[in-house]
């Protein structure tokens, strides 16, 4: 039996911050904003649909290394729907994201476009044909 | 529709091995494997035991990508994943009998097991990826 996602997590230094764009940007809920044991302050976010998406700050004692918004090896981005790609483009760069790729008409697929989220992240706008 | 999170994505120098790590590691299940068209990347659909997806690919050579190197260092921005699991003991002792590095220990504390665990192909190399365990 396959294991299910429990959440993504995103690290930010103003993770409060941070989940508020989400909110705006792509409609996620803050159900919860606390500072845990380790000294991290943790947003638990609701996205629509149903995933958990973490966000929380630095814990004590922890360096934390720059995100990297660029195309790399390993976990490197998340995708989210669009009903209408080019106005969630716009819409987007309004809100500080800026278009890093795209559009692309993907051959038999989906038009896609990458944009650069808070704290570097790597997020693929989808609008699904 | 609204802006439903859809999938992630991990990127690999081997994305049939990576996704074959995962099907035997989580239980995803592959749903499809091709080589696309506009990239020349090998492009694994896999999904987890809700339907939720992952993709897994390789560099988009045809159009010239040139990936930057991969971290499983805590670090800001979209940092990791989680799985749930039902015994937080016995999965840490399975997975890392497939040799994968385990960071710090199980938060017992509010009754909740929560860890960091790193897990790729290569745990030792760059090409890792960071993923958390979650049980209750």
């Amino acid at each position: 039996m396959a294991f299910e996602i429990n959440h993504i997590h995103l690290k930010a230094p103003d993770p409060r911050r941070t989940a508020e764009w989400y909110v705006e940007a792509f409609g996620f809920e803050i159900l919860s904003d606390t500072v845990r044991s380790f000294g991290d302050r943790r947003l638990n976010c609701q996205s629509p649909g149903g995933l958990i998406v973490n966000i929380s700050s630095a814990r004590d004692g922890e360096e934390m290394a720059d995100g990297d918004a660029g195309s790399h090896w390993g976990l490197e981005h998340f995708g989210v729907n669009s009903d209408d790609l080019q106005a969630d483009i716009e819409r987007l760069a309004a809100l500080g994201a800026p278009l890093l790729e795209g559009p692309i008409d993907v051959p038999g697929g989906n038009l896609i476009a990458f944009v650069q989220g808070p704290d570097d992240v790597r997020i693929e706008v989808v609008q699904q044909r | 529709m609204g802006h439903i999170v859809n999938h992630v994505h991990l990127k690999s120098e081997d994305p049939g091995k990576t996704a074959d790590w995962f099907v035997k590691a989580f239980g995803l299940e592959i749903r499809s494997d091709d080589v696309r068209e506009a990239g020349g990347d090998r492009f694994l659909r896999c999904y987890d035991g809700n339907g939720f997806n992952i993709n897994i690919s390789g560099q988009r050579d045809k159009l010239g990508e040139k990936l930057d190197a991969a971290s499983a260092e805590p670090r800001f921005g979209l940092e990791h994943f989680g799985f749930d699991v039902d015994d937080m003991d016995s999965e840490l002792e399975r997975l890392t009998g497939t040799r994968r590095r385990v960071e710090g220990r199980p938060d017992r504390r509010r009754r909740r097991f929560e860890d960091r665990f790193y897990l790729g192909p290569r745990p030792d190399s760059d090409r890792a990826y960071s993923a958390a365990l979650a049980g209750n």
